[in-house]
């Protein structure tokens, strides 16, 4: 147990906005039971009984979660939704697009994130895509074997395992054999037909990729994690075109290779919402989505963001089945800003609001106990918090309120009890609370992966505060969407997440027409790479090598992010986004101003670093465009610790409760291993991390 | 030993305008025990927040707290700048000469002292060139013959003629078709925007906020502020301010409508 108050380095009530649905662990009783029964009762609808469905459920309206005002727990709610769903539902937390003309693709990738994570931490669960494709392919090939197979009378008694199977209910010794079957049966082309024409019988039509669907699943639920083919299958589930033996791996037709390297925004954007609708057609095998916008208060700095919003809601509503749309939004931001900007028709997609309620005494009570109880603080230095009345003044007069103003409240009688001879802390500055984004993303291997629209919004909102200069999206181009314009010089951007050799070499192509038509302007075309992403260009792309070696003299630049750059990148949009929302005391304006300066040094790198006119001035960290310093192998996951250093690990915090996680670095004898540490908090059940401005710190979390 | 906490707020009001250091009230009250100095922090953070105290002020290093109505304010800055253009006569005070002489704590409500003072008609301001002069009403009044009445006057009985205006008092059944059709006309949404409920009842913001405060006190409805975006002043103006809370509330839910 904690001696006191002093002894606690964290202020437990300072942790009041919710990053991650998935990090929700505690919720008050009763607080908002209303609304989460609404939409749990929705995804029950979706809910035929037994698996699989005869045919695709239809799409609700999108479910409207209001807040009277910021702090009433909107994030939090979807936590709480996430946790009751459970394995019932995939659910997909959307955060905001960026790109109107890429909407789909976004989404797309979003959801393909979450499927590559495990329902949860539990050591040796599948990634939910590896249980969404077995559920898939063990469902079909018991409907197949529910008819009888001529001269096969084994078969039939093989249903009901296959079924289990499905449902992750088989015990795990009877596991292997049926998933070698399976294997087995899916390496076979002749089967194959029969089982995709299957999927008719039960209402779905994925326009003529069934086989093509049931192959790239048969890799993704019995192929190696780590695999070549399974990197492949991803592709061609994020719609991206596949190299030609890529094709060959995953015993595709040519014609199934639909992603091509010449598409245009518009065509990935089609092909992305196929994508999106066949996952959610197999969803009648396996199990519905929910999927979750989010922080909708960004999207009113564009109208074009907004239309698009409204079209993505009535798109999902008429064309995409077995899953449930939420929105959640304040009510001001949504009237006033949204609203206006989206057509009447959309607007009817959507429910009457759900309404978020406020925290009452009793539930204050519970929640502050809690949180003291989880620091370790005996019973009777949590009664302490309560004395004098405590309680009965904050909530005098008026007895209900805000979560997050309580957990303010909280957070202060906190400060005076653990420093009672230290004046109030002054309102945390914009430094601090972006390095306490920093940390937040840090600590979670999921928010550093790939997002365009975090990339976007960067060279968009943040690229806007240079002197002189005119953002905006092209006109014309396929690939390279935004551009920053000076009289004398031009900088463009295109995002791309894939690596086939067309579409990059399209790329460097279109790079290299622009400098042409540049006239006497400098000219520089960025595209920036994450760590989670193979490199590119790749060794064996001989043919395309004279192209990149051609656009690289005129400017063209891929830029490796570090994993700190991408670390404050995702922190910087999470805390404008804050700023929108009103989670913070600092306007949209201000942040985005603080944000610009920050960023600025960076900024001036981006739009004069090496005009293809002065090469030996590039003072960016940019990736050469020749051959690469890696092998093409699907990008690893970071790695955790290894069991003798996490061992130390644990017994260091559980000795100390909680650490600063530098101190725990000095044990280990090694600050690089900072990534890894926080890779294995991630994952153990009684390590959890708590970003702070200054540092992270480490708790023991004790289990049951 | 230590003096009650109960005394406190005596103590603080004793001291009028002067107001009590935060190093004499720890050093009465808390003395040198850390649990008292808790307690004692607590206690004047929730007696700010209730608004029967004023403070900490920030004066030459020390933190000063006052009892409610007193210490300084726009009104004691105001009261400040009114003796002094009175006490000068028909000799004028520039705004610089003035702004020289208000000192002390008062000096930080000058600027809103000396609007007030001319708003309240105590003293008028006169303009020569780019300059500012300022005149007493009574210096005025006496020189021209004429009846001055202060501003005190004026607003007590502004006041006493809204008491006697307002009839019987506003009630929830009453503001619900008001209520009911604007939740309607903004497409279902539940927050309705207190400036809005006013306008459409066409009655006092006074009676409105009274019962609102109290509707809210009892659970039939509840009040948020509204901080995501920018509202309109007459909006934020219509709004009721609580003490402790540092943002008007500017919305009103009332609970189980459909």
């Amino acid at each position: 147990m904690t001696a006191s108050y002093a002894d606690m380095q964290v202020n437990p009530f300072e942790d009041d906005i919710v990053r991650e649905p998935r990090d929700v662990s505690f919720s008050v009783a009763d607080l908002n039971d209303v609304p989460l029964n609404r939409l749990l009762a929705k995804v029950e609808a979706l809910d035929p009984g037994e698996l699989p469905r005869s045919s695709p459920v239809k799409a609700d309206k999108a479910q409207l979660v209001i807040s009277p005002d910021r702090g009433y727990g909107k994030s939090h709610l979807l936590g709480r939704l996430f946790a009751a769903l459970g394995r019932r539902a995939t659910k997909v937390y959307l955060r905001p697009f960026q790109a109107p003309d890429r909407a789909w693709q976004s989404i797309l990738m979003l959801t393909l994130q979450e499927l590559e994570r495990p329902d949860d931490e539990t050591p040796g669960v599948p990634t939910q895509l590896q249980a969404l494709a077995i559920g898939t392919l063990a469902h079909i090939v018991a409907d197949f074997a529910e008819d009888g197979v001529p001269g096969r009378p084994d078969v039939t008694p093989a249903v009901p395992l296959l079924r289990e199977l499905a449902a992750g209910s088989l015990p795990e010794t009877a596991k292997p054999r049926l998933t070698d079957w399976l294997r087995n049966l899916f390496a076979d082309a002749v089967p194959m037909n029969r089982l995709s024409g299957r999927l008719k019988n039960r209402r779905i039509d994925l326009y003529g990729r069934e086989k093509a669907w049931l192959k790239v699943l048969a890799i993704c639920a019995l192929d190696d994690p780590i695999s070549e083919a399974r990197s492949a299958a991803l592709k061609w589930l994020r719609g991206e075109p596949l190299e030609s033996e890529e094709v060959v791996l995953l015993r595709l037709e040519q014609a199934d290779n639909e992603g091509r390297g010449d598409s245009s925004a518009q065509e990935i954007n089609q092909l992305s919402f196929r994508r999106l609708q066949g996952l959610c057609q197999l969803a009648s095998y396996y199990r519905p989505f929910v999927f979750c916008f989010d922080q909708t208060e960004f999207y009113a700095s564009d109208p074009a963001l907004i239309k698009t919003l409204g079209n993505c809601i009535d798109q999902l509503y008429v064309d995409l089945s077995n899953h449930l749309t939420v929105v959640t939004a304040n009510q001001a931001n949504w009237v006033t800003d949204i609203l206006p900007h989206m057509a009447a028709p959309q607007q009817q997609r959507l429910s009457a609001e759900i309404r978020l309620e406020g925290i009452g005494k009793q539930g204050a009570r519970e929640l502050i106990t809690e949180r003291l109880k989880a620091c370790g603080l005996a019973p009777d230095r949590i009664a302490r918090f309560f004395d004098d009345d405590w309680l009965d003044r904050v909530f005098t007069p008026l007895p209900e309120l805000g979560v997050r103003a309580l957990l303010m409240r909280a957070a202060e009688r906190f400060q005076a009890l653990a420093r009672p001879n230290k004046p109030p802390a002054p309102q945390p500055s914009l430094a601090d609370l972006f390095q306490l984004e920093v940390n937040g993303v840090r600590s979670k291997t999921a928010l550093q992966a790939y997002n365009q629209d975090c990339l976007m919004w960067f060279a968009k909102d943040i690229g806007q505060a240079m002197s002189g200069v005119t953002v905006g999206r092209t006109v014309g181009l396929r690939y390279f969407s935004l551009a920053w314009d000076w009289p004398d010089r031009r900088v463009c951007f295109a995002f791309e997440g894939g690596d086939h050799w067309r579409r990059w070499k399209s790329i460097a192509d279109e790079a290299l027409r622009m400098a042409g038509a540049r006239g006497d302007r400098a000219f520089l075309a960025y595209v920036f790479r994450t760590p989670d992403l193979a490199r590119v260009p790749r060794k064996t792309w001989a043919t395309a090598q004279p192209t990149f070696d051609e656009a690289s003299k005129h400017g063209f630049r891929i830029v490796e992010l570090t994993s700190d750059r991408v670390c404050e990148l995702h922190g910087a949009r999470e805390l404008y986004s804050n700023a929108l929302q009103g989670n913070i005391v600092y306007s949209g304006t201000e942040t985005l101003a603080w944000l610009q300066k920050h960023f600025a040094p960076f900024l001036k790198d981006i739009a004069l670093a090496s005009a293809s006119a002065h090469p030996k001035e590039d003072r960016s960290k940019k990736a050469e465009t020749g051959p690469p310093k890696q092998p093409q192998k699907p990008p690893a996951r970071q790695d955790a610790l290894d069991g003798e250093r996490l061992q130390l690990v644990l017994d260091v915090v559980r000795e100390h409760r909680i650490i600063d996680i530098s101190a725990v670095l000095a044990r280990l004898g090694n600050d690089d291993l900072r990534d890894p540490l926080l890779r294995s908090v991630e994952v153990h059940p009684n390590l959890r991390a708590h970003p702070g401005p200054q540092t992270i710190f480490l708790q023991w979390r004790i289990t049951a | 030993m230590a003096s009650k906490l109960d005394d406190l707020v005596p103590a603080i009001r004793a001291k009028n305008d002067a107001g009590l250091s935060l190093a004499a009230i720890t050093k009465k009250f808390a003395g040198t025990s850390k649990d008292r100095a808790v307690e004692l922090r607590e206690r004047l953070a929730s007696l700010a927040r209730e608004g029967t105290i004023l403070g900490p002020f920030k004066y030459r290093g020390s933190k000063l707290y006052f009892a409610a109505g007193r210490g300084p304010s726009v009104e004691t800055a105001s009261q400040a700048i009114v003796s002094l253009v009175s006490r000068s006569g028909v000799k004028l005070l520039s705004k610089p000469t003035l702004t020289k002489k208000v000192t002390g704590m008062n000096a930080r409500f000058f600027p809103d002292g000396l609007k007030h003072a001319i708003s309240s008609q105590a003293i008028m301001e006169l303009s020569c060139g780019s300059s500012k002069y300022y005149l007493h009403r009574d210096v005025a009044a006496d020189y021209f013959g004429f009846e001055a009445v202060s501003g005190n006057d004026t607003g007590n009985w502004t006041e006493q003629l809204i008491a006697d205006a307002s009839g019987p008092r506003l009630t929830l059944e009453e503001v619900l078709p008001a209520y009911r059709r604007l939740k309607a006309e903004q497409g279902g949404f539940s927050a309705v925007k207190i400036f809005d409920l006013m306008k459409a009842l066409d009655g006092s913001k006074e009676d409105l906020h009274r019962l609102l405060v109290d509707e809210a006190k009892a659970g039939r409805v509840t009040i948020h502020p509204t901080t995501s975006v920018e509202l309109p002043a007459e909006v934020i103006d219509a709004g009721i301010r609580l003490p402790g809370f540092s943002e008007p509330f500017v919305t009103v839910v009332v609970k189980n409508e459909p």
